[in-house]
């Protein structure tokens, strides 16, 4: 598929996880953020089409990851899901707001990001 | 779609030839002024709008809907009117400011339409995805509680199964050892000595092996009471001398504070345990020469049983503890019965199936008090009762049950011919799994896996026997009883509203041998 997904969490556990899902998804091409700021840096450098943050991070969360990647206006136009494991229509709309262009609930198999992963890569023309 | 041409080039013009053209609603067609340099014009043409100098040319064109004057000239408003049937006005500065205004302020309303509109939309896609996720997230949790019930399950069984493997080979080392025991005059001291180890350790494996099968059987829910008006002063008093010697072994003196009468609607088996396991934790906790008390008392409206004694006490942080399966603290050193670790775990679980309360008060070097209530009981609550556990084991078994109630006429007095109903209704109606009990002049059958539908049958099949029951005993038929009836659920959710259903008497005239 020819596209780079940029994932930032600070659990190793979740990175290896996600990494594994997306991996067996068919999306080769993965980078990797620990912390917030790790995470906007890489969004710049990796040139990724989608970057997956989780909420909560130390550091910078995000919310405010998401607001930065948008603010720079970067012209790969990297997209964004934020996940997290603590569903709240306020997050989600707060998401929304700054940009992200999906909001997904961290389960066990990780199905609900997978499939807006599928979602939002194939929506856009490559 | 208004097709409207402009006449006169003044600055009212110029502020209506952007507004309209961007207005959406209306097309300019024109604008016309005498001077070809004004500056309304040179606007219209940049914008590509047609211009012209005389307004005549544009009269002929068949789709112009609204001319609009922006100089005071009547003359010319005259002839617009005389010339087309088109609407005309004539708008000075004054008027091209107000509509400019109107226009604006139409423009931010619809702005902020839009912008209320986005928000809306944000919000709902919001709810959408956390309603989507919420929606998965119930599904994961029902998929895990249901995998944790099926594990409880497996557990549960596989604790009962295991306690009854063992207990076979048990049974045989424990039988074998006191028949070695019962020849002790033939082994050496030491060997003696070892024969009473084996023993005790046996007897713990086997007290150990009943705990675990009352505890499965209670986490099953299989475990079933079997209540009965039970005097508990004789019960308790019992279990005391019974456990006499055992206090005297280390001098503790076991003293006991009862009424003159105490009866209880309980499980006299179950009563036993509960007691016998508070009182032998007592002695066991409870150092040479100290002192246990055994209370019974009525107080609130409950029935008080506590048991004190003189030992070495709880600490704060045990005693949340104290009733946890397998929590077992300040074990007695050296020889002598150990504890499974499960007695006080049971014993809470006995009290709670009996709606009673059970509860420690201890302070470290201060001794224990170990408290338990049981409810007090009336004829109503023991009705109740049995209604209820009845319907609880229906609902487990998945089946309906039908409640009929035959009201004799009179009261108490008529218990007796009540009574002697059940064997006679035995004989053609009663299966084993249904129950029947008198209280109060009523006769209570509940009829198990009876549905709504059939329970008129039965409940007339009853009256027929009945009759014919009274008939043969040569007493009088006429009005002597009343029969009512209601199903669980399709009548009522629990077990009073069955009741109260029940207890209405059936009109007389769905009794098809009356005339």
């Amino acid at each position: 598929m020819g596209k780079k997904i940029l994932i930032v969490d600070d659990s190793r556990q979740d990175r290896k996880i996600i990494q594994r899902f997306l991996h067996k998804a068919g999306y080769a091409e993965l980078a990797l953020a620990e912390t917030g700021e790790e995470g906007v840096l890489k969004a710049e450098t990796e040139v990724p089409d989608l970057v997956i943050t989780d909420t909560k991070l130390p550091g910078i969360d995000g919310f405010e990851v998401c607001r930065q990647i948008k603010e720079k206006a970067l012209s790969h136009h990297p997209k964004i899901i934020m996940m997290t494991g603590a569903i709240d229509a306020v997050d989600a709309v707060k998401a929304r707001k700054l940009g992200a262009d999906d909001y997904c609930a961290k389960t066990s198999d990780y199905a609900t990001l997978i499939d807006a992963v599928g979602q939002i890569l194939t929506k856009e023309p490559s | 779609m208004q097709n409207i041409l402009i006449v006169g080039g003044n600055p009212a013009a110029e502020i209506l030839i952007p507004l309209l053209r961007d207005g959406g609603s209306a097309q300019i067609l024109g604008v016309v002024d005498k001077n070809s340099e004004a500056p309304a014009l040179k606007l219209a043409r940049e914008l590509g709008i047609p211009t012209a100098t005389d307004w005549k040319d544009f009269l002929s064109d068949g789709t112009l809907t609204q001319i609009l004057v922006t100089e005071e000239d009547p003359r010319a408003f005259e002839t617009l009117l005389n010339a087309k049937p088109a609407q005309a006005g004539i708008l000075d500065a004054a008027a091209a400011k107000a509509l400019t205004e109107t226009l604006q302020s139409r423009r931010e309303l619809e702005k902020s339409l839009r912008e209320t509109q986005e928000e809306l939309s944000t919000q709902m896609w919001g709810l959408q995805k956390t309603n989507n996720a919420i929606k998965l997230l119930y599904n994961e949790l029902e998929e895990k509680n249901k995998k944790l019930r099926e594990l409880d399950k497996l557990k549960s069984d596989f604790v009962s199964h295991v306690s009854h493997e063992l207990r076979a080979p048990l049974t045989i080392i424990k039988g074998y050892v006191l028949t070695l025991f019962d020849d002790v005059h033939r082994a050496t001291p030491e060997q003696n000595e070892y024969v009473e180890i084996i023993r005790e350790g046996v007897d713990r494996l086997a007290r150990m092996i009943e705990n675990l099968l009352d505890i499965s059987k209670i986490e099953a829910g299989m475990l079933e009471l079997k209540k009965a008006a039970t005097p508990l002063v004789p019960l308790a008093e019992n279990i005391v001398s019974s456990l006499r010697h055992e206090a005297g072994k280390k001098n503790i003196e076991l003293t006991t504070s009862f009424p003159g009468q105490l009866d209880a609607y309980v499980d006299p088996d179950r009563i036993v345990q509960i007691l016998t396991n508070l009182i032998v934790n007592a002695i066991k906790f409870t150092p040479e020469n100290g002192r246990v008390t055994v209370a019974l008392s009525e107080e609130a409206g409950e029935i008080r049983c506590s048991v004190t004694d003189s030992g070495i006490g709880i600490s704060r942080e045990n005693i949340a503890q104290m009733f946890t399966p397998f929590k077992q603290f300040g074990q007695p050193a050296g020889r002598g019965p150990k504890g499974t670790g499960l007695g006080l775990a049971i014993t809470k679980e006995l009290v709670h199936m009996h709606h009673g309360k059970i509860w420690v008060e201890a302070e470290p070097g201060q001794g224990s008090k170990f408290i338990f209530t049981l409810p007090k009981y009336t004829a109503e609550s023991i009705v109740t009762d049995n209604v209820e556990s009845k319907i609880k084991l229906a609902e487990k078994k998945g089946v309906d049950v039908s409640l009929v109630t035959v009201a004799l006429n009179g009261s108490p007095e008529t218990d007796p011919v009540a009574a002697e109903m059940i064997p006679a209704l035995k004989k053609t109606l009663l299966r084993p799994k249904d129950s029947a009990f008198v209280n109060g002049g009523v006769l209570y059958l509940l009829l198990e896996n009876l549905e709504k539908k059939d329970a008129p049958a039965a409940a007339e099949k009853i009256n027929r026997t009945l009759k014919a029951f009274l008939k043969s005993k040569g007493l009088p038929e006429q009005n002597f009883f009343s029969l009512g009836r209601a199903t669980y659920p399709d009548d009522a959710e629990t077990g009073s509203e069955l009741l109260a259903k029940a207890r209405v008497p059936l009109a007389r005239d769905t009794d098809p041998e009356r005339p």
